[in-house]
């Protein structure tokens, strides 16, 4: 190979450890090794240097990997990743899985990392690591390791790399969803995902809190495109809103509305096709007459109807309102039928966000958020919490109980709703019926939650 | 992690008699429009009288009028929809002998039973 240069080990970099850890001598005892003192493990059978093996009880990783240059060289490492933590050390924030040779090159400021004969990640604005541990922990055997500050071409670091390894992803309950199918997932571990008021107005944050929104995870959280045709903060537009019974003009960067009599406001539509959450960013100020930010369904009527202001603004709101499908009217309200009277907006935008979400409107009957025991408590009196949901007629509903994992299958959900009463730390609702290994993987890691059984 | 607002729990039984009138209540010292129907069907009786429950955290705002006699403003969620003078009716029944009984800081459960209630029982599927 061309560019390389060997250099004795410590030439390159010096490996420390500055605790004492495990090691298995040769004949099969459990040995203790003093700081910075060379292990050779014999639980494979041969002696095998053990840089990094939690197994064995390590408590310290390597420290001080040395700064090395990002733009020429690379690492060759004999390894076996079975959960390990990222190698960090060598620039890479991604867990890997596999045994065997792994080359990671560095050229230009592009890391490659290349298992099998070929690439299998490259981290293209590579920035140079902190020295640092190479590894975390997690179950990581160092067999050998080898940094040669030299570059090393794709075609002799792939000659290089026989090992088997891939990037390792931890299982998420979203996977089940990844193909489209109908159902939910209700994390109440994710503060984000959890509202007090069923608008989705004032977030939980604190153990006591009651819950009166929580957001479904199975569509990924991920927003909508804007449905205003200028969400404004601020507006320069407002050619695309309808304004019955009033005139509409734009005052440093507000949109003013002043009423030319009767039921005056400023508004816009569109349609939802989908049972989803819209959420709602609006910043509304009164000015001679009081206003507010209303949402209207076509067939339910009004849905999110906040207190009117006067003669103040009611700064930026966020609001996350539960909607069947049919056509949504967000409108700046002018509640004055008088001509002349005024008020304004500076936000008034409307995204959707997808997602089976589940809600309770009735103060008394939300259950609560608790940071000890199971996550999501109900009072077994009149606490529920339900979602509209399509019709599944055979449904996995997997619950994560304080007496374990509970797996349900085939639930009619043909109905298209769904209540649940029980104290919880995680809900995840499928159409149809998992694989042994997906049930696996959602046990697992429901399992894993606070105040669950193992 | 902010320091809880909800404070206390409530619980209450309200005899069937008295519901429309609580609801009332319920609507003027919570905190949604929904909650006019916080009080539907009656699952609990004591032999002779059924009441619908309720336990639920609150803020001490809520127990506010317990100590002061006195009810509250008329919150921008109830307006439109509030019967005050139903909102008295109940509030002027609280824990009095037929009317509605509530409790603070106790296991619900606990406490229906001892105020001599138990559970109404399901209908079973024949």
């Amino acid at each position: 190979m061309q560019n390389l240069k060997t250099v004795d080990f410590g030439v390159a970099f010096t490996l420390t450890r500055p605790a004492p850890a495990d090691y298995e001598d040769k004949d099969g005892n459990t040995q203790t090794a003093a700081a910075n003192e060379p292990r050779f493990n014999y639980s494979n059978g041969v002696a095998q240097g053990l840089l990094l093996n939690a197994s064995l009880s390590e408590t310290a990783a390597i420290d001080d990997v040395p700064a090395f240059n990002a733009s020429a060289g690379h690492w060759v490492i004999d390894a076996t990743f079975d959960g390990s933590e990222p190698l960090k050390g060598m620039g890479l924030y991604e867990q890997f899985v596999g045994s065997g040779r792994m080359v990671v090159s560095y050229s230009g400021g592009t890391a490659k990392v290349w298992a099998g004969g070929q690439a299998i990640h490259t981290v293209g604005s590579y920035t140079s690591a902190e020295p640092t541990h190479i590894c975390e922990g997690g179950m990581a055997t160092i067999g050998g390791l080898t940094y040669k500050p030299s570059a090393i071409s794709d075609a002799d670091a792939a000659a290089l790399a026989t090992g088997d390894f891939e990037i390792y992803v931890p299982f998420s309950p979203s996977q089940l969803f990844s193909e489209g199918q109908q159902g939910a997932w209700y994390d109440p571990s994710g503060l984000a995902t959890l509202f007090q008021d069923a608008a989705g107005t004032i977030p939980v944050t604190s153990d006591g809190d009651p819950v009166g929104l929580m957001l479904d995870r199975s569509k990924g959280l991920e927003l909508g495109p804007e449905q205003a045709p200028d969400p404004g903060d601020p507006f320069t537009d407002v050619s695309g809103f309808s304004a019955p019974n009033s005139t509409v003009s734009i005052v440093d960067g507000w949109l003013a509305q002043e009423n030319t009599g009767g039921f005056g406001r400023v508004e816009y539509s569109f349609s939802v096709t989908e049972v989803a959450a819209i959420v709602c960013n609006y910043r509304v100020q009164g000015g001679t007459a009081s206003c507010n930010f209303r949402v209207t369904h076509s067939a339910d009527g009004i849905i999110f109807n906040p207190e009117y202001v006067a003669g103040v603004d009611s700064g930026n709101v966020t609001a996350r309102i539960i909607t069947n499908p049919g056509t949504i009217t967000i409108s700046l309200v002018n509640r004055s039928g008088s001509s002349g009277t005024t008020c304004k907006a500076r936000l008034l935008s409307a995204k959707k966000l997808p997602g089976n979400h589940a809600t309770q409107s009735v103060s008394a009957s939300r259950p609560i958020y608790k940071t000890t025991g199971l996550l999501q408590q109900y009072d077994s009196v009149d606490d529920a919490m339900n979602v509209t949901l399509p019709s599944i007629p055979a449904a996995t509903v997997i619950t994560a109980k304080a007496t374990g994992v509970e797996v349900q299958y085939p639930v009619d959900l043909s109905a298209g709703s769904y209540t649940t009463n029980a104290s919880h730390s995680g809900i995840i609702i499928r159409e149809g019926q998992l694989s042994a290994s997906e049930e696996q993987d959602a046990i697992n890691y429901l399992s894993t939650q606070q105040g669950v059984a193992p | 992690m902010k320091q809880a607002e909800y404070t206390h729990t409530v619980t209450i039984a309200v005899p069937t008699a008295l519901i429309d009138d609580t609801n009332h209540l319920a609507l003027l010292l919570g905190e949604s429009s929904a909650d006019i129907k916080t009080f539907q069907q009656p699952t609990y009786t004591d032999g002779t009288t059924e009441y619908a429950v309720a336990h639920t955290v609150v803020k001490p705002v809520f127990l506010e009028p317990t100590q002061t006699g006195t009810l509250p403003e008329t919150p921008p969620h109830a307006e439109g929809l509030l019967d005050r003078e139903a909102a008295q009716r109940a509030f002027d029944t609280l824990n009095t002998s037929g009317g509605l009984l509530m409790a603070t800081d106790v296991d619900p459960h606990e406490q229906f039973a001892a105020w001599g209630l138990e559970p109404i029982p399901s209908e079973e599927p024949i």
